[in-house]
């Protein structure tokens, strides 16, 4: 994993995963008001595409399996799936989850400075 | 005289941007990285940039890497320059097809190693008229 190596890519990266989770958590709020809006739609899809693919070139293969659950989720709704609840139900249980393992990782990376730096 | 390559990277994650900025550096190339293609046009303006490599999707805008692509193989200045596409998309194959019929010269589907980075790189790069201090 790219971090093994260089400690200063996982303070990076948990700093920009806390700056997506906190962009998810307010394009799912805006989306559960309004499920077709497609701004909302489009923008949460980049940035949890983003956070996907930042997640496995650094080697953080949990984040980057649940950011493309979030994802594949995301594309349900897009496309129209009749059961738009049950998928923003999801969708909300997987942003919890993303969620805790970024703040886990971010406490790693405040442990990591501490001792490294 | 120029001695090193000098590479431009279009990527919007920052973290993705300074693990490839910095393998870069490491193996010898003068390296350019921003998140914003407006950004990476006037790099293009000012430096002698000798390969491009961007990702498809960049998560601020709504200008993709695409758009990028073929404005770099639009204008007559750059249209030498390759350049290497990077995404992460599920239909890679589409996208890589997307790509090559936009001219692109190289296709990296994440997650990818720095050997497999720098081997593509290396397949595309013209030498320089000074080859000494080209990373080896």
């Amino acid at each position: 994993m790219a971090t093994e190596h260089d400690p200063n890519l996982l303070e990076i990266f948990a700093a920009e995963a806390q700056e997506y989770t906190a962009r998810l958590k307010s394009g799912i709020q805006a989306l559960e008001n309004d499920p077709g809006d497609e701004d909302t739609l489009n923008s949460l899809l980049r940035t949890v595409h983003t956070l996907k693919g930042s997640a496995r070139m650094l080697g953080f293969e949990t984040i980057g399996a649940t950011a493309e659950s979030i994802e594949n989720t995301l594309f349900c709704i897009r496309d129209g799936t009749p059961d738009v609840s049950d998928a923003l139900g999801s969708l909300k249980r997987k942003s919890d989850a993303i969620f805790q393992l970024v703040d886990a990782l971010t406490a790693g990376a405040a442990i990591d400075q501490h001792h490294g730096g | 005289m120029r001695t090193n390559h000098e590479l431009l990277i279009i990527e919007d994650s920052i973290s993705v941007r300074e693990m490839i900025k910095a393998h870069l550096e490491r193996i010898g190339y003068v390296t350019h990285a921003t998140g914003s293609p407006e950004e990476a046009f006037a790099i293009l303006k000012d430096r002698d940039i000798d390969l491009i490599i961007s990702d498809i999707i960049i998560e601020s805008t709504d200008v993709t890497g695409y758009h990028v692509l073929k404005r770099v193989k639009q204008t007559d200045r750059l249209a030498h320059i390759p350049v290497v596409m990077m995404t992460e998309r599920r239909d890679a194959e589409i996208a890589r097809a997307t790509a090559e019929g936009l001219g692109a010269n190289g296709f990296l589907h994440k997650p990818f190693s720095m050997r497999e980075l720098e081997a593509t790189i290396k397949r595309l790069l013209r030498p320089l008229p000074a080859a000494e201090g080209e990373p080896r």
